[in-house]
């Protein structure tokens, strides 16, 4: 498996301010843009990684500065930020994503790469190629729903219905999901359930 | 058996009696202060200078600009001798197309040259450090101030604004000798003023300086009030007459500084100012003569440092987000220390540090 980085420059979303074997955080370049909850995000370098985004937040740069309401006197929200142009630079958006594979010797792996990735690595969004590759099985499942992955059920849902919507054949990856998480949870009926109802199976 | 108070190094319990004994005596001095400010506001009266200016709309679109500074002094328990000055610059626009800049910017002052003012005529030099560290970091804000607004120069109507005064103070300045005074005054500030000054020609350009809860006494020193009817009444400032004759927004008439420092060095740039009820406080802004004297500029510092302001919960935007960008918190200082010591052993230069210094950080039981 190959990609051409250079053609990936517009997909770069946010570099790397915490990283583990398990999972990493990223800050993002664009305050509010993170991509959405339960995307396939990658890396490149030494270990290139795959990752599902598991939580979003805005937060002030300085954690000592709290925002404050500003919008009494204002007729809408986009109001606050015109008459406030500071704020963009003063908040920050990052997401924390859960490693769920990386590439070694040309190959997908669906388990944890030997090394976390470094700080200030770039994050890039996946593309619907990349990421159709990387569902092509679904072997990797019982990892993402593992406790250790701390991907919440709605999080691998948002995943799953993510990747069913860029599969060409959309029913029958619902239904191979369906039967992966039969599998995985055959002793816990109403999780399955719920499961399965987030997925419109 | 010694008792938990007993053994506190500030004993809250006698302090809280002697700050009960001072309100008590402040309360005492009430009715004279009211009297005080009320002949005062005659006075003013009199002169024709108790005067409320409303301010004119605010411009939709506008920009602002502002600078801070912050500094670590040089300090003899380091290991080397060096100072550092952090510099923020703020600009930001409202309006059609709201943009923001916020940033900042450390020097390193380490070599000779950097930690002395020379005498360029002789071999005297003086080190840089306590007050005139202080005085050199206002002169370098004035001077950001001033390339910030080269770079931002617009049609759109500008205001550059300073946190504190125009004008140089320290207690200190009129000691050092002439070459030193050249350097801060001829050329630092009043230089960086100048440059403003001339961008101004060709620029909607208003500079002024903000400075909250001002304790000057210009104006009262300046009506006719016996001074025996000054003596045992406490501090009385401009501050509390002004506070009886302006309303929200509004701003007072325009003084002149009688500043020997301004009247001596800032010939054609002697600065003004007026306070503004800003709805919050009564502020004290000051300007150059070249805004006190256009009638324009003058009521776009008005509104503006209103609007700055008004947005900023009470006080001025820009000069919040300079202060926030320029200060160097106690972690970062400290940081800064461990940053020199490690530069120093990495390249196998003495580290040490005075015992002071050290029992101070370890705090040993």
């Amino acid at each position: 498996m190959k990609t051409d980085i250079a053609n990936l420059a517009n997909q770069r979303i946010a570099e790397i301010v915490e990283s583990s074997s398990t999972c990493f955080t990223a800050n993002c370049y664009q305050l509010y843009e993170s991509p959405q909850l339960g995307a396939l995000v990658q890396t490149f370098g030494d270990y290139p990684t795959f990752a599902i985004v598991r939580g979003i937040s805005t937060s002030p740069l300085d954690p000592t500065r709290k925002p404050v309401a500003r919008a009494q006197d204002e007729d809408s929200e986009e109001a606050v930020y015109r008459n406030n142009p500071q704020l963009p630079s003063l908040l920050r958006t990052d997401f924390e994503a859960t490693i769920v594979g990386h590439e070694f010797d040309g190959l997908m792996r669906k388990y944890l790469p030997p090394h976390p990735p470094k700080i200030h690595t770039f994050v890039y969004r996946c593309s619907n190629e990349t990421i159709g590759s990387f569902i092509e099985n679904l072997d990797f499942l019982p990892i993402l729903f593992s406790k250790a992955s701390l991907v919440t059920d709605e999080v691998a849902a948002a995943f799953l219905r993510n990747a069913a919507s860029i599969h060409n054949d959309q029913k029958t990856f619902i239904l191979s999901a369906g039967q992966q998480l039969a599998r995985i949870f055959h002793g816990d009926t109403k999780r399955l359930e719920t499961l399965l109802r987030s997925l419109g199976a | 058996m010694i008792g938990y108070y007993d053994n506190m190094p500030l004993n809250l319990d006698n302090v809280s009696a002697q700050i009960k004994l001072m309100s008590v005596s402040l309360k005492s001095q009430h009715d004279f202060r009211l009297t005080l400010i009320n002949k005062a506001l005659e006075s003013l009266s009199n002169v024709g200078l108790n005067n409320a200016h409303a301010p004119t709309t605010t411009p939709i679109d506008y920009q602002v600009l502002a600078v801070d500074g912050s500094h670590i002094d040089v300090d003899r328990h380091m290991p080397v001798r060096c100072a550092l000055i952090n510099l923020s610059r703020i600009v930001l626009q409202y309006g059609k197309t709201p943009f923001a800049m916020l940033d900042s910017h450390p020097d390193l002052y380490a070599s000779s040259e950097e930690l002395y003012i020379h005498n360029p005529d002789g071999p005297e030099k003086l080190p840089l450090q306590g007050p005139l560290l202080s005085l050199i970091r206002t002169v370098q804000e004035a001077s950001t101030l001033a390339q910030i607004v080269e770079d931002n120069t617009s049609n759109l109507p500008t205001l550059a604004l300073i946190d504190g005064s125009l004008i140089l103070w320290g207690p200190e300045l009129s000691t050092y000798p002439k070459y030193v005074r050249k350097h801060l005054l001829e050329d630092g500030i009043l230089s960086a003023l100048a440059i403003i000054r001339a961008l101004a020609t060709k620029y909607p350009i208003a500079l002024a300086a903000y400075i909250s809860l001002p304790r000057s006494t210009t104006v009262l020193n300046s009506l006719p009030i016996s001074q025996q009817l000054k003596d045992g009444v406490g501090e009385i400032t401009d501050r509390d007459m002004f506070a009886q004759v302006l309303s929200k927004g509004e701003r007072s008439d325009i003084f002149e500084s009688n500043s020997s420092l301004v009247r001596e060095y800032y010939s054609d740039q002697s600065v003004h100012f007026y306070y503004l009820n800003t709805g919050d406080e009564i502020a004290r802004v000051e300007v150059p003569s070249w805004v006190a004297t256009n009638q324009d500029m003058l009521m776009l510092s008005h509104s503006l440092i209103l609007d700055q302001c008004r947005k900023g919960f009470g006080y001025p935007v820009a000069i919040m987000e300079a202060h926030e960008q320029a200060v160097i918190g106690g972690s970062d200082r400290e940081m800064f220390r461990k940053i020199v010591e490690n530069s120093l052993a990495d390249h196998q230069l003495p580290v040490y540090t005075s015992q002071k210094e050290r029992s101070k950080r370890l705090r040993l039981m």
